[in-house]
């Protein structure tokens, strides 16, 4: 069967309803013949006996009313009485009329009995009347007691008897509906058992079909998460129903694989976890070391700075110096310009005075050539003046000659004395320059002085940072072996869940086991970790001992 | 002035023209003198620099450079003019020849001096007396009556006679 669950229980329950819709139907008719019955037993029996009691009550009250007449003298009395005996003959009639209209065919001969043996008994009553009432004297008195005693009473008799068959009548029928009254009872009593028997069977088939159904489900449910609780996540959920334990079915299958892959990567990520914070402490362990020497390196890198620091407090020093030194020099060698540009003068003025030495020395060369001349000419007598004359003209040769070698001497001179002027000219402004750069250089080397100090500080801070580094590594060494056995313990509880590879699992644990010497950290603050000599499981951390790290926490 | 006494007479008076030394005979020489203002004489030949005023007297100047074939240069305070007395159809005429340098008066015996080359010089040759050795250098010696015998000092003579008159 392929029905759902609900359509089981909507087909059941369409079923009940519709039989005990039926059970309503059939109910409903039977009550309604009874109701009709009853109703006709009410409407016409009970109100024909009804009415026949009181036409019996009436005939009886009449006849007192006959009697009271013949008894009483008093005229007050007798018309009271008279009138009385007809309003209540009127009534009777009225009522003998009406109950004539409700009778059967057997019933309406009984009522004209009645009427014949009333209609009498009232002939009997008009002399009884006249007698007693119209006349009313002793005699008659006597006379209307005789009628009154025989044929009245007859006829009144006659009438109550009538009236008393009719009532024995209506009982017979009263008897005769309450049979099948009974009758009718039995019957309806016997559908409904019958039927109250076929909801039963029915109300009993459709539920033991879905209990069955819904409980063999369940019985299979029931197993799978029993497995599941008891952590073996490898039971096979077998599933062939398709209502809705069946999707339960699916989607509990589908969770127990959710769960297997979820607990296959949890045990993977313990495992990573594991050797990931194995390697965490090493790298820590490490960076506290580095750390340890970087704070060495900057202890040194401070006292550099400090050397530094003086080294450039020096060189402000010389720098202020050198600039006064500079500005000395540059003032002297506006002096020394000054006084080279007078040497350049002085020397253009000798230059001047030698040429007018030169040019005398030319002429005095001539003139001493003439005289030559002029004792060579002469003779044998103008020798010795001719010896004369070439002594003078090569002294004036050698003047001339001495003369131009000054000339040219204090011209390379004055053109050296003027280069050197101007070169140090040049100098004045490089000088003042330099001056100027050696102050910015001064005012350098302070900033720089200020920097170094700043430095300084910086690498003061960095040192406190650096020695906080290597505490927070080691921190986290130890966070990262906490981390471990906190894997290790991930790993002992996933280890519950049985996902397939449980051996290997377990395998792979206890190898790991073996070939891991499980530490024992004790952190008492000495930074070797001790290896305790009873590893049992996992990464056993003594936390109960004091180290000195723990003054930094407080103890609840 | 007579032929015993340029005989008698063995002085030398040396003077540089271009890179050369060339001596002449005292005898020959007036005086020296250094170049005053030279009057160009108009259509006269290259190396006629024109007349001075000597004393008085008008001296025709010649450019000894242009003269022997030499390129022109600028005068320099060196520069001299040399007053020569030369012989012109037995007549004794003034010259005054602009020289770069006088140097000096020395002696030498004529005997001394070696015959001018034959071919491969500079000059003329038939106006060199000799050549005389003075230190490393030669010195020609000039004979400067045939230096300047010439048509051109008759014609620079009358010149200089038509601008006296």
């Amino acid at each position: 069967m392929k029905l759902t669950i609900k359509a089981r229980l909507i087909v059941a329950f369409v079923l009940l309803v519709s039989i005990a819709g039926t059970m309503y139907y059939l109910g409903t008719a039977n009550t309604e013949t009874l109701n009709s019955r009853l109703g006709t037993i009410i409407d016409l029996n009970v109100r024909r006996m009804n009415l026949a009691g009181k036409i019996a009550e009436g005939v009886q009250l009449l006849t007192k009313r006959e009697k009271d007449m013949i008894l009483t003298r008093e005229a007050d009395r007798l018309d009271y009485l008279v009138e009385e005996f007809e309003k209540n003959q009127k009534i009777l009639e009225s009522r003998t009329e009406e109950l004539r209209s409700i009778s059967d065919e057997a019933g309406v001969e009984i009522v004209d009995d009645f009427s014949n043996s009333w209609e009498s008994y009232i002939k009997e009553y008009k002399k009884i009347k006249n007698l007693a009432v119209t006349i009313n004297n002793d005699s008659t008195k006597v006379a209307a007691a005789l009628i009154s005693r025989s044929t009245a009473r007859e006829n009144a008799r006659a009438a109550i008897e009538s009236i008393n068959k009719i009532v024995k009548k209506n009982e017979a029928a009263l008897v005769t509906a309450n049979e099948e009254a009974d009758v009718l009872y039995e019957s309806g009593k016997n559908n409904m058992l019958i039927l109250l028997v076929i909801s039963v069977l029915v109300a009993i088939g459709v539920s033991t079909w879905i209990i069955v159904s819904i409980s063999s489900s369940i019985a299979k449910a029931k197993e799978a998460l029993k497995a599941v609780s008891e952590g073996n996540l490898t039971y096979e959920v077998d599933n062939s129903s398709k209502d809705e334990i069946g999707e339960l079915l699916d989607f509990l299958k589908n969770t127990v694989e959710k769960l297997k892959e979820v607990i296959g990567s949890v045990t993977t990520a313990a495992d990573n976890i594991a050797s990931a914070s194995q390697q965490m402490s090493g790298s820590s362990q490490q960076m506290s070391e580095g750390a340890t020497e970087q704070a060495a390196s900057a202890e040194e890198v401070s006292s550099s700075m400090e050397e530094m620091a003086a080294n450039i407090q020096q060189n402000t020093d010389n720098a202020q110096q050198t600039e006064k030194i500079a500005l000395q020099a540059a003032e002297d060698i506006q002096e020394g310009s000054r006084s080279v540009n007078q040497t350049v003068d002085s020397m253009k003025k000798i230059a001047e005075k030698i040429t007018i030495i030169g040019e005398i020395a030319r002429q005095t060369n001539l003139l001493a050539l003439n005289a030559a001349v002029e004792a060579a000419r002469a003779g044998e007598h103008g020798k010795g003046f001719a010896v004369v004359a070439a002594e003078v003209r090569r002294l004036a040769e050698r003047s001339q000659l001495a003369a131009n070698e000054i000339n040219e001497l204090s011209s390379s001179s004055v053109a050296i004395a003027d280069k050197s002027g101007k070169l140090l000219e040049q100098i004045v402004p490089n000088i003042q320059k330099t001056a100027r750069l050696v102050q910015e250089i001064t005012a350098a080397s302070l900033e720089q002085n200020a920097g170094a100090e700043q430095v300084n500080g910086a690498i003061q801070q960095l040192n406190q940072v650096i020695q906080q580094n290597a505490a927070s590594a080691e921190e986290m060494a130890s966070g990262s072996e906490e981390l471990s056995s906190q894997a290790d313990q991930l790993k002992d509880t996933v280890s519950f869940f049985n996902i397939g590879h449980q051996s290997q699992f377990s395998q792979s644990r206890s190898n790991k086991r073996k070939k891991q010497h499980v530490p024992v950290v004790h952190l008492n603050g000495n930074g070797v970790p001790k290896k305790a000599t009873t590893a049992k499981t996992g990464l056993q951390l003594e936390l109960n001992g004091h180290d000195s790290m723990d003054s930094d926490f407080e103890r609840f | 002035m007579s032929k015993v006494a340029e005989q008698t007479i063995n002085s030398f008076l040396s003077f540089k023209l271009d890179r050369e030394t060339f001596g002449v005979n005292v005898n020959k020489v007036i005086e020296i003198l250094e170049v005053p203002h030279i009057t160009k004489i108009p259509k006269s030949p290259a190396f006629m620099r024109g007349v001075i005023n000597l004393r008085g007297t008008v001296l025709p100047v010649v450019d000894a450079r242009l003269k022997f074939g030499l390129k022109e240069i600028a005068d320099s305070v060196n520069t001299c003019i040399i007053v020569f007395n030369i012989q012109v159809a037995k007549e004794q005429v003034m010259v005054g020849a602009l020289v770069d340098a006088v140097q000096e008066v020395f002696d030498m015996d004529e005997s001394q001096l070696m015959p001018p080359p034959s071919i491969g010089g500079k000059f003329r040759t038939d106006f060199i007396r000799g050549m005389a050795r003075n230190e490393d250098d030669f010195v020609m010696m000039l004979d400067v009556d045939k230096i300047f015998a010439s048509e051109e000092i008759i014609n620079l003579q009358q010149e200089v006679e038509a601008v006296k008159a």
